[in-house]
């Protein structure tokens, strides 16, 4: 874990409110594994005051990116920073997914974050994983160009079916368990999700009627993403554990109430 | 450049103090920060037995602050003295362990067990947290209940009793006066003040318990203030807090008569708060031509 002043050596708006930094941190990246997170101080603005955790989204040589939306004042401070800018950071953070044979990778919004680069080392290890991408429409879909560009082509569902299939990311997940042509080598699919709470909860359900390990990263408020506040706290099997430290990535049996 | 001070009799390397629950028992920050420098660490809220806590949500951020009812989640002070208080004595800085109950029997149990150990410093008596329905603040909040707390615990310890007061009281100086009287060795305010937020779209509150404490930048003209009133009102030992955030912070606590300051949420804002606030008091001394804190402290000039 390191805490650094990293510059931006890279902005990208990939929509209206969707922007890509690329931050240089030698250290950062050299041990930031895929499901892992970063804490940001977001501006000298006084009126936030915590830093805002984002997952780490790519890393190559010794930069990271982080993918993010503006919903509210530090992300929308954030989004002010300019390529040459210099941002705080303390990384990498919490626990990161185990990378199995055989995946099922299904992202809702901006769950994409940390399963863009979940997919790419799994290619880099010989993996070719099925991709889910979820969004509400096709305006707010976010990342089916870049992970085509890995070489998976990924399916996709809207919610209002303006493209892919017409429907729940969880209900094309269920479709694609159920109809999938039996892999030749046999191997049983793991799934990994990133999404908003809900999908995780439905995810799991899925794994669990269905015997699949699952692995899904959660996004909660937290203080200090260091394990100290207790903020972030999530009930599971084994008592209370803390997202930024125990997590983010969460293995669905774990989950109460699924 | 002398920084150290005493406090209820124990010496500090410099009045930097980290405050309960927000450095969790030092070695979430260890990789970051280095204990060594720390005049104290205050590790978070100890109970005799583990406490879930509150449920979630359990903070959020506000204008230049944030509200949290974490509700002293612990896993109780045995756990602590198996698992982290070996990794706390590896550094040489002194240890404070802020104590929690139900009841006096809980409070003066938990005190014991630290006792016993010979490796606490200090114990930090919490009577002031706003989050848990029983103990915490319902001790807190009126002089006579304070007191009674303060004695029994004092009569079971020989370790310097620290009583930390709530703001969510009606005179300040009052509280602090009663358990100066009822034996406290030192102070140390403010805890969090009680407060909410609610999201209007869904029209509830941001946090699963209602209210919860509010802390940061925040508050601290309001601790500020509170402090200086109970320094003029008591002779024991004042430890200041209340959304310190930088060394400009920290000297007008000391100013105003607290012998060390503690440095809370500012942590979580910034993990190297603290050293930087060691490093900026040396340079307010210089500016001051100053050589001892000592000179510091106290030497506001209300006139």
């Amino acid at each position: 874990m390191y805490q650094q002043d990293c510059k931006i050596v890279e902005k990208e708006q990939i929509k209206s409110d969707v922007f890509v930094l690329t931050l240089e941190s030698k250290e950062i990246a050299s041990k930031a594994d895929p499901g892992q997170f970063v804490e940001i101080s977001c501006g000298q603005n006084t009126d936030f005051i915590l830093r805002r955790p984002f997952s780490i989204h790519h890393v190559k040589d010794s930069t990271i990116k982080i993918l993010f939306r503006t919903i509210g004042r530090a992300t929308m401070s954030l989004s002010s920073y300019s390529k040459g800018d210099i941002l705080n950071i303390i990384g990498p953070l919490g626990q990161g997914f185990e990378i199995s044979k055989e995946a099922i990778i299904i992202a809702g919004g901006m769950g994409i974050a940390p399963l863009y680069y979940l997919a790419e080392q799994m290619l880099a290890k010989g993996i070719k994983p099925r991709v889910l991408i979820g969004a509400k429409n096709k305006k707010e879909l976010l990342g089916q160009e870049a992970i085509s560009e890995l070489g998976v082509e990924p399916k996709i569902a809207t919610d209002d079916g303006s493209i892919g299939f017409k429907g729940l990311v969880t209900d094309l997940l269920k479709q694609e368990i159920y109809t999938q042509i039996p892999n030749p080598s046999s191997l049983i699919p793991t799934l990994y999700a990133c999404g908003p709470e809900p999908m995780l909860y439905e995810v799991a359900k899925i794994a669990n009627d269905n015997s699949l390990d699952n692995q899904l990263s959660f996004e909660r408020f937290m203080a200090c993403g260091l394990g100290a506040c207790l903020s972030c706290v999530c009930e599971t099997k084994k008592g209370l554990i803390r997202v930024c430290k125990e997590g983010p990535v969460i293995g669905g049996e774990e989950l109460l109430e699924v | 450049m002398d920084l150290s001070v005493k406090i209820a009799g124990l010496k500090l390397k410099n009045p930097v103090i980290t405050a309960s629950g927000t450095f969790g028992s030092g070695r979430e920050y260890s990789q970051l920060i280095d204990l060594n420098k720390l005049g104290a660490i205050t590790v978070k809220g100890l109970s005799l037995n583990p406490w879930e806590g509150n449920p979630y949500p359990r903070a959020t951020e506000t204008s230049c602050g944030m509200l949290n009812s974490i509700g002293l989640q612990n896993k109780g002070v045995k756990d602590f003295i198996d698992n982290e208080l070996p990794f706390l004595e590896s550094f040489n800085t002194c240890v404070i362990a802020n104590i929690v109950g139900k009841t006096v029997q809980e409070y003066i149990d938990v005190a014991k067990e630290l006792s016993k150990t010979k490796k606490i410093d200090a114990l930090e008596l919490n009577i002031s947290c706003p989050n848990i329905k029983e103990g915490g603040i319902s001790f807190g909040s009126d002089s006579d209940s304070a007191a009674r707390l303060t004695s029994a615990v004092k009569e079971k310890t020989d370790l310097p009793l620290i009583v930390k007061l709530t703001p969510n009281c009606a005179d300040i100086a009052a509280l602090a006066k009663s358990v100066e009287l009822a034996g406290a060795d030192a102070i140390s305010l403010v805890n969090t003040f009680l407060g909410m937020a609610i999201d209007i779209d869904t029209a509830k509150p941001k946090l699963a318990n209602i209210v919860g404490g509010l802390s940061g930048p925040a508050i601290k003209p309001i601790a500020l203030r509170m402090v200086w009133q109970v320094c003029k009102e008591v002779d024991i030992d004042v430890i200041g807090m209340g959304g310190i955030a930088n060394a400009n912070d920290a000297a007008e606590f000391l100013m105003v008569g607290a012998k060390a300051v503690a440095v809370g949420t500012a942590n979580f804002s910034d993990p190297q708060t603290t050293i930087d606030i060691i490093k900026g008091l040396k340079i307010i001394l210089k500016s001051k031509e100053m050589t001892d804190i000592k000179e510091l402290i106290g030497s506001f000039n209300a006139r």
